[in-house]
């Protein structure tokens, strides 16, 4: 099977769950695939990080 | 990814070092092994499967079994140099776009100890070589690792050895590449193990057994923070009274919810209850069409009928026309001799019988008894009242005489299409009575139409009510969750910053695990309609009217392709379920490279493009398939896999000497030693010319078992 023009895009094929998560989530998932997060709990604490970002930035605007 | 080279080494039957390069050429991907039964065939297909993974799953009696030649063994083997036995397997692959090469090399030791076969495991190496850019996939592997500019890293630890093993196939999936032949029943028998091992082998290349952990991660994170958040909220005073209000909701949506969830329930037993009935009133309701068409069948006949008999009388009146038309000249001379003159009585008299006996005068109308009489009366001599009647008759006759004889044939072809049409109204009841009976008629004429009618429109209503209560509810749920999330916002605004933090990690946690299930589904979703595709258009030809469809369940169904009518699994033959799991292979192998690449679903990458198939181990690949099945075996082992390394006996020479040119290299196991059920027709074979001595019987030793492989020479 090679790739060819016929081909649909990935959106056309897993359709829009991509993009309705904010990108952080996303770079989260990510991570979570490529096995960056062995435990429950290695999870958790990335994404306290995020969350903790996220207050971050409500503090300031 | 293709296997390069394989070497055996006092493993099994095979005593000292022996090599064996695989085919990589695209053009000709198959590799021949011909060995005989017992003779060492399915040892080498062992040995690349345990050296890969280590274990000996594929076979029957694994726990039994020795890995270390036995010969060699008890000639050499002590405890302090025992022999090793070792296989290497050299493998490329393409990662990121240049070929990567991998040397694995793994080892068994055996040893005699107080007259015993004694073994222990050895070491495994894996070694990742980065060949130099002269060396390419068809070159000696040797070379690329012996090369001064080669770039080589070895793991030796179990996890790292583990990884690079799951680059080129993972555990998981690589079973289902290894085909063991006959000893276990996948995928050769049409059984319910062989069919319950396709449905785990289409759950893992869907992709579904792969998201597992992920989800069991994703979700623990979501709870252990969505606990957190809530025990922050409970300790802060702000907070409290907010979180204690969203515990009261959250209470009552679960209260919505479990009702809903009874609801549902109960609608599934009413919607069901509901569709048997207007299953059976629609039965009935056709069944009554096919009664009304019956019936006006018989109107049909009926009508056909009167049609029939009114032709008959339009004949018979024809034919009688006629009779007088030709009895005609012979009334015209008997007028001719007697209507001048007296006629002599005993012409009367007998003219007279005849008109007393038949009642019917010559013109074949009926006479009257005051007819009769008024005739009798003229009967006196000299009374010429037959004569007049006779003159009559011969006006009659003249009038007769113009009409067309082909008014005969006329009617004769007006009768023979009335009874046409008869006969044909006849069968069409006659087919209507019969299809009353094939639907079951009898069956369902019993049924009370009105009483059905009833309980439908009862069930009906049962449902219209239910669902109205689940959009009460539903409203209702929905309501709540509105001001919960009030609420929460409003807890949120009024939160401490720790607690914000802990309040957004859970809302992210729920996020990626709402993701994570997201992709889990489409990925399923979208790999299931690839395989079925991939089967449909390239690989399942066994019979051209069928076509495969996996369901959600991963339940593989087949379809008359012309009526869309499902045929059981189970009905189809031992060889239809061995292509079909050729076929499924052949099409997961092309999409397992994209079961590897997931995280391109989280990127802008538009289209797949890692696909690279990869080999089918098989041993004995025909196992009792008749000669088109073969063929079309070749052909789906050439098409459909990087590779296709089979393992066969003498028996099948014909096929294979026909498919030559799908063959890139060819082996030969020669066998020293006893083997079991020596066969005369197996002791040599014809290759593209050159006659090869299967079996050497000049073994000194013939207990012990010892294999050696030799390259066929085209």
């Amino acid at each position: 099977m090679t790739t060819d023009a016929s081909e649909p895009s990935l959106e056309e094929f897993y359709g829009p769950v991509l993009v309705e998560f904010p990108e952080d989530v996303q770079d989260l998932v990510l991570a979570l695939f490529e096995g960056k997060y062995a435990t429950t709990t290695e999870l958790s604490d990335a994404i306290g990080v995020k969350a903790a970002k996220r207050a971050e930035q409500e503090d300031d605007s | 990814m293709k296997f390069l080279r394989l070497e055996v080494e006092n493993f099994r039957p095979y005593v000292d070092e022996w090599s064996l390069d695989f085919s990589v050429d695209p053009q000709r991907p198959i590799t021949l092994v011909f060995g005989k039964n017992g003779g060492g065939k399915t040892s080498l297909l062992t040995s690349l499967y345990w050296c890969l993974y280590g274990t000996l799953d594929l076979e029957e009696d694994k726990d039994k079994q020795n890995l270390v030649n036995d010969h060699a063994v008890m000639s050499s083997g002590t405890k302090a140099a025992p022999v090793t036995a070792r296989v290497v397997l050299w493998v490329a692959k393409e990662i990121n776009g240049t070929d990567q090469l991998f040397r694995l090399e793994r080892k068994h030791l055996g040893w005699m100890e107080d007259n015993v076969h004694v073994e222990s495991k050895g070491d495994f190496t894996v070694e990742r070589i980065t060949p130099p850019p002269s060396w390419g996939v068809g070159d000696p592997p040797s070379d690329a690792y012996h090369h001064s500019h080669a770039d080589i890293t070895s793991f030796t630890k179990a996890k790292e050895t583990k990884d690079q093993v799951n680059l080129l196939l993972p555990k998981v999936l690589g079973e289902y590449f290894f085909y063991p032949g006959e000893t276990l029943s996948f995928p050769f028998k049409n059984d319910r193990d062989s069919r319950g091992k396709m449905k785990t082998f289409l759950k893992e290349i869907s992709g579904q057994n792969r998201f597992r952990h992920l989800i069991d991660s994703t979700d623990g994170a979501k709870q252990a923070l969505s606990r957190k958040s809530d025990a922050e909220a409970k300790k802060e005073v702000a907070t409290r009274g907010l979180q204690d209000q969203i515990d009261a909701l959250d209470k009552k949506l679960e209260a919505v919810d479990d009702k809903l969830t009874i609801l549902r329930g109960e609608r599934a037993g009413v919607s069901s209850s509901f569709e048997s009935v207007d299953n059976q009133l629609k039965q009935y309701e056709e069944f009554r069409d096919l009664i009304d068409a019956a019936k006006a069948a018989a109107d049909e006949v009926e009508q056909a009928g009167a049609a029939v008999e009114k032709a008959e009388a339009d004949l018979s009146r024809v034919v009688g026309s006629a009779y007088l038309h030709i009895a005609g000249s012979l009334f015209d001379r008997f007028v001719e001799v007697f209507h001048k003159k007296p006629y002599p009585n005993d012409v009367s008299e007998g003219l007279l019988k005849q008109l007393e006996t038949s009642k019917t005068c010559l013109c074949g109308e009926p006479l009257t008894d005051s007819q009769l009489v008024e005739i009798k009366k003229g009967r006196a001599p000299g009374s010429d009242a037959v004569v007049t009647r006779m003159i009559q008759l011969h006006g009659k006759l003249h009038e007769l005489r113009t009409a067309d004889i082909d008014d005969v044939d006329r009617a004769r072809t007006a009768l023979d299409t009335a009874i046409t049409v008869q006969k044909a109204k006849l069968e069409a009841h006659e087919r209507a009575e019969q299809e009353i009976d094939d639907e079951g008629g009898k069956k369902h004429a019993a049924l009370d139409a009105k009483k059905l009618q009833e309980t439908r429109a009862t069930y009906k209503s049962k449902l219209n009510e239910i669902d109205s209560e689940i959009t009460n509810l539903t409203g209702r749920a929905e309501a709540l969750k509105e001001e919960r999330a009030e609420k929460e916002a409003e807890k949120t605004k009024r939160a401490p910053k720790g607690h914000r933090t802990v309040h957004h990690a859970k809302d992210i946690a729920v996020q990626v695990d709402a993701l994570v299930e997201a992709i889990r589904l489409k990925q399923a979703s979208v790999a299931r309609g690839q395989l079925e595709q991939l089967v449909n258009d390239h690989y399942v030809v066994y019979r051209d009217d069928y076509r495969i469809h996996v369901d959600e369940g991963n339940d593989v169904r087949v379809y008359y392709a012309d009526r869309g009518v499902e045929k059981p699994l189970a009905d189809l033959s031992g060889s239809e379920t061995a292509l079909l799991t050729y076929a499924f292979a052949a099409a997961a192998a092309r999409l397992l490279p994209q079961y590897q690449t997931l995280k391109k679903l989280l990127t802008t990458v538009p289209t797949f493009k890692e696909v690279e198939p990869i080999p089918l181990t098989v041993d004995a690949p025909f196992s009792n398939l008749g000669p088109s099945y073969k063929r079309k075996v070749v052909e789906i082992l050439s098409a459909g896999f990087s590779q296709a390394v089979v393992f066969t006996e003498a028996v099948d020479l014909d096929v294979w000497a026909s498919e030559a040119n799908n063959i890139g290299a060819e082996y030969v196991i020669q066998h020293h030693g006893q083997l079991r059920e020596e066969r005369p027709e197996d002791k040599e074979f014809k290759w593209r010319g050159t006659t090869h001595v299967y079996v050497d019987d000049s073994d000194p030793d013939p207990e012990a078992k010892r294999s050696t492989i030799y390259k066929i020479e085209s």
